[in-house]
Parts: structure tokens; sequence; C-alpha cells
């Protein structure tokens, strides 16, 4: 799938641009229209730089806008109102990290959050980091596909996007992953990220390090209709 | 008041309208019509009245200026105000406090017939229609035939950093004028204002092998050329007097935040604002959301930002508060990128 930055002068548009031009994916595009869905990014870097490389490899020609909100973590909530303003029919996924939260308590944050902005909640299929709602907002109906990054495996005192990443180190450059926290974790292997990205471009599968991200952005890119959720694999 | 401009076949705007505040901002993508809409109401007066403009050491009228604004498209004559250089008939259509009014350029080549609503023409037949022409241009040759130099409706006064060097050249011409009016000293006071060095007054003295130039006299006596200064001081300064000499009820800026630093364009703001404060009115291009969001911030509600966009020839334009664009921004959404689908 193709990635329209909505904002491109963003530090996330400009490290989705860094990214792409690196390793040579070829996801931007300056074709606006139209956006299959959006993708808002909760929590920034390096979000932004696993975004782009999913991208690459669900391939395909449909353009999702990017944003990254000036609110962070389940503040991005709060934007949806104005993002419906420019997506006039469509998905939105929202990609957050877990951090110290128990799941349930997120997602019913979540729930509390829509309708604070008078969003109805029509239906949910639920996973466990992966939550698609059917909403309605004033006269627009939307799904919803809230991604909470993080890996049960690990036992991390905090879940994030980082977890993936430093499966996919552990993975595919056999690295040794005795961090308590992933952000440390991924930040010691500074010198080695551009390797752990590039791998990633060109791994055979990708679905158990990138398992809920994989499944939501596919939704995203797919659009499958809602009652299908509830029969697919 | 120009409350709303309607265009039709004139240059790249195949059909389109817009609604004017006030103080009126347009923001767009490259080539969505932003420049095409203050042409048009530049031309919307009368294209023969004269402007403060010299080129080729003659003073120019509106039509001429805009001619000139398209020079780089190496063509002569004024077919390029037709859409796709081929329509046969271009309207620019306004409505001025409550009234209806068109200027229409109607085509029999080589002859461009000019026929406006208002004022005093002769009648002409053109196409079995009758018509009040007001003057002649050519498509294949840049003449002009003049039979009234005056504005019919509101005057307009278009401005640009690339106009600059023909109002420069204005200044040239007319220093006398420009000394009586009392404006030199006042616009030198507010350059100083926004600059490291202090103005007292703004010249016109022979320099050096004798040829005269505006000079900006220092507080130390120094004389520094107009030329020499930074191209935003430059274009402030030339900007100011023009508007003095102009006195447009509707005063038109294409590109406005090009060569001025923030603190600048806060001046800037700020003189818009009390423009309009006094009853006229201001309409503005920009690419820039910082620009857009400051003059509009300043300006109140007096102010409108509208989106624009133009897709095969259809001219659109949206209508966002500042809030919105605001909101728009908090959201991660910049509006000049989203435009297509916000509109």
């Amino acid at each position: 799938m193709k990635l329209y930055p909505l904002s491109p002068t963003s530090k996330s548009a400009v490290n989705i641009g860094k990214i792409s031009r690196k390793f040579r994916l070829k996801i931007l595009t300056p074709e606006h229209t139209p956006l299959a869905g959006i993708i808002v990014l909760a929590d920034g870097t390096p979000d932004d730089y696993v975004v782009a490389l999913l991208s690459y490899r669900l391939n395909g020609e449909k353009v999702l806008g990017v944003v990254k909100p000036e609110e962070k973590r389940l503040g991005v909530f709060s934007i949806i109102p104005t993002i419906l303003n420019v997506l006039r029919e469509g998905k939105i996924a929202v990609l957050i990290d877990q951090e110290n939260e128990d799941l349930n308590t997120i997602f019913s944050e979540v729930s509390r959050r829509l309708s604070g902005i008078g969003t109805i909640i029509r239906d949910i299929v639920k996973e466990e980091r992966l939550w698609v709602y059917k909403c309605e907002h004033s006269i627009k109906k939307f799904q919803l596909i809230v991604i909470v990054n993080g890996l049960s495996e690990y036992t991390f005192k905090k879940h994030s996007i980082e977890d993936h990443l430093l499966k996919a180190a552990e993975k595919l450059l056999k690295v040794k992953i005795d961090e308590e926290d992933p952000k440390e974790g991924w930040s010691k292997l500074r010198d080695r990220q551009d390797e752990v990205f590039r791998q990633l471009k060109d791994a055979k599968n990708l679905d158990d390090i990138f398992p809920q991200q994989i499944k939501g952005l596919k939704l995203l890119h797919n659009n499958p209709s809602f009652s299908q959720l509830y029969y697919s694999p | 008041m120009i409350k709303k401009l309607r265009l039709e076949n004139f240059k790249g705007i195949k059909s389109g309208e817009i609604e004017l505040a006030p103080l009126t901002i347009l923001l767009g993508a490259n080539n969505s019509g932003k420049t095409t809409i203050l042409e048009a109401l530049f031309l919307a007066p009368n294209p023969f009245r004269q402007v403060p403009y010299v080129a080729g050491g003659k003073t120019k009228v509106a039509a001429e200026i805009v001619h000139l604004m398209h020079e780089t498209l190496n063509s002569e004559g004024y077919a390029f105000l037709f859409n796709r250089y081929a329509s046969k008939e271009a309207r620019i259509e306004c409505k001025v406090d409550g009234e209806g009014y068109l200027l229409q350029f109607i085509r029999d080549d080589p002859r461009i017939y000019v026929s406006i609503s208002k004022g005093i023409g002769w009648q002409t037949k053109v196409s079995n229609k009758e018509i009040v022409r007001v003057g002649e241009l050519y498509t294949d040759k840049n003449y002009i035939s003049l039979f009234t130099q005056k504005a019919l409706i509101n005057n307009t006064f278009l401005l640009s950093s690339s106009l600059i060097r023909f109002g420069y050249n204005y200044l040239n011409n007319n220093w006398a004028l420009i000394v009586n009016l009392g404006v030199c000293k006042r616009v030198a006071e507010e350059v100083s204002a926004l600059s490291n060095e202090k103005y007292t007054d703004l010249t016109i003295e022979p320099f050096l092998g004798g040829r005269l130039s505006i000079n900006a006299y220092t507080r130390d006596g120094y004389r520094i050329r107009l030329g020499d200064l930074g191209e935003g001081v430059q274009n402030y300064i030339v900007a100011r007097v023009l508007y003095e000499i102009a006195e447009p009820e509707v005063f038109l800026w294409d590109d406005v935040e090009a060569h001025f630093n923030p603190k600048m364009l806060l001046s800037i703001s700020e003189w818009f604002s009390n423009v309009v404060d006094k009853g006229k009115q201001v309409i503005l291009t920009t690419h820039s959301l910082e620009a857009a969001r400051m003059i509009a911030g300043i300006g109140g509600e007096k102010a409108k930002i509208y989106l624009t966009s133009l897709n095969n020839g259809v001219f659109k334009a949206k209508e966002l508060t500042l809030k919105e664009v605001e909101d728009l921004l908090k959201a991660g959404i910049d509006v000049r990128v989203a435009e297509p689908l916000l509109l």
C-alpha cells in the first residue's frame, strides 16, 4: 500500500520519507484521492518506520493517509471528528503502545473516549491486541481499528512497538534480548537498527513479529465488510 | 466591498466562484487558481485604467501588467486570458455592494472586445449580441485601444514580488508626488522598527555615475540605495508607498509571505487589519500556513481563510475558520495537503 502523510513537514512524515529513500521502499505517493483509510500514530517514532516497512510488505496500490496528532496516546481519540472531515468514507487505524497498562483498561478507555466525543459504537470485534469498532459519528459511519503494540511473550514492564523490533532483532539478527525496558533495549541496538530494518524489508514472514499490526493494516487495506470480520480466521 | 466573484473561461478557470470577506486569505496548492482570482479582481474595475507601475519607461494599464506577469509564456497578445487559449468568451462577474457587475472578453480573432456592464462605452454587435465596448485587446499582438481610464467599480490594486520592480520604476519617475504625500518618513520609521538599521526618511538622489536612485536615509546620515537593502525591506517600503499612491478600495497581494520573516509579516498583518478597519478590503494569497494563521488571527472576525482547488478547470473554495485550521493541525493534518480531501 502507499502512504500519503497529511502533514508532509511533520517529523513522522520526514521519517517515513527517510526510510523509504534509504531502503528504496517507494511507498510515498503524491496521489491524494481516494484515501482508503487513515493511520493515526499515537506514539510517533519508531512506529512511523514500522508503518513504512509494513506498507511496503503489504504491497498493493491503495493509498492510506498517515497522521501524527499533537495529542499523544489515548488523547488521539479526541481528533477523530476532525479526521472524519477529510475521510469521506473508510477506516481509521490507531497504533498505540500498551505501555504498562492493562489491555482491558486501554480498550475500555478507548470506548469511554469515543462516547465522550459523541461517537456511537454499534459493534466490536475483539482479539487480544486488535479491536475493530463499528462506529457512527454524526452522519458518518466508519470502522475504527485499534492496534495495541506489544507482545505478551516478553515479560517487559512496559510494552510498545519496540517489543516487535526487538523480536525482529532476535529472530533475524540472532541478538539476545535481556533488557527489562524494550525502549532501552532498542536504543542500545542503535548501531544495528538499520540492519534490522533491512532484514525486515526482505524477511519471508513477518506475521509472528508484527501479528496485530499486519492484521490491522490488512483490514485497512483489503477493506472487508464488518460482518466478514466475524468469520475471518 | 466586492462580496462575490464568479469566473467563466477566464485563464485556467473554466468555472468557479468565491465569496469574499473584508480580509480574505486564499490558501492552496500550486496551480489551485489563487493568482487567477487576484488577476480577475485586478482587471475587473477596468482593464484599461492606469496603475502605478512603469515598464519600458511608460506607466502601464492593468491589462498590460497582467500581460507582463505572463511574459514568461513567451507569447504576445492576450489569448492567455481565455481558458485553454481557445474559449470564445471569458467572464468576470462581481457582486459589489449588492449589485451585479460583469466584465467580458469576447473574441473575434485577432480582436478581443472588452465589454463592461457599467459606465460608458461603444454599442457594438458581436456574434449577434449587443455589447458595450470599452476597449479592445488583440490575440496576436500586445496592443490596447483605450476608451476610458477610470475604475468603474471599487478600484483594486495588485501587488506581488514580481511586480515590485515595476512599482519601484513608478516611484523613481514620480518622486515629487511621493514626497508630497508625506508618507516617506512614516514608512522609514516603520521599517526602522523591524530592522537593525534606523532610517529617518526615503530620498531620491544621484548615485555614483549621476543616475538617480531611491535611498533610505539613516539616522547617522548615511544613504543606502533601496536596491541594496534586503528584499523583504525593499518590498515592504515599495508596497507601503504604492498603496498610498494607488489608494485602492480593494488591495490584492499575491504570495504575501515571500521574502518576509515572521517579525515583518506580523507588522504587515497589523497593517492589513488597519486597512480593513478603515472600510477597505484586502485579499491575499499565500502558501504559508504560518502567514495565514497570523494574518487571520490578527484580522479577527473580519478575516476568512479560503482553501482553494482547481480540478479540470473547476475552481472551488472552501471557507475555513481559524479554529478549523488549528484543529486540523492538532490532528496532524496540514490543510494545504488535505485540500483535495476537504473540498
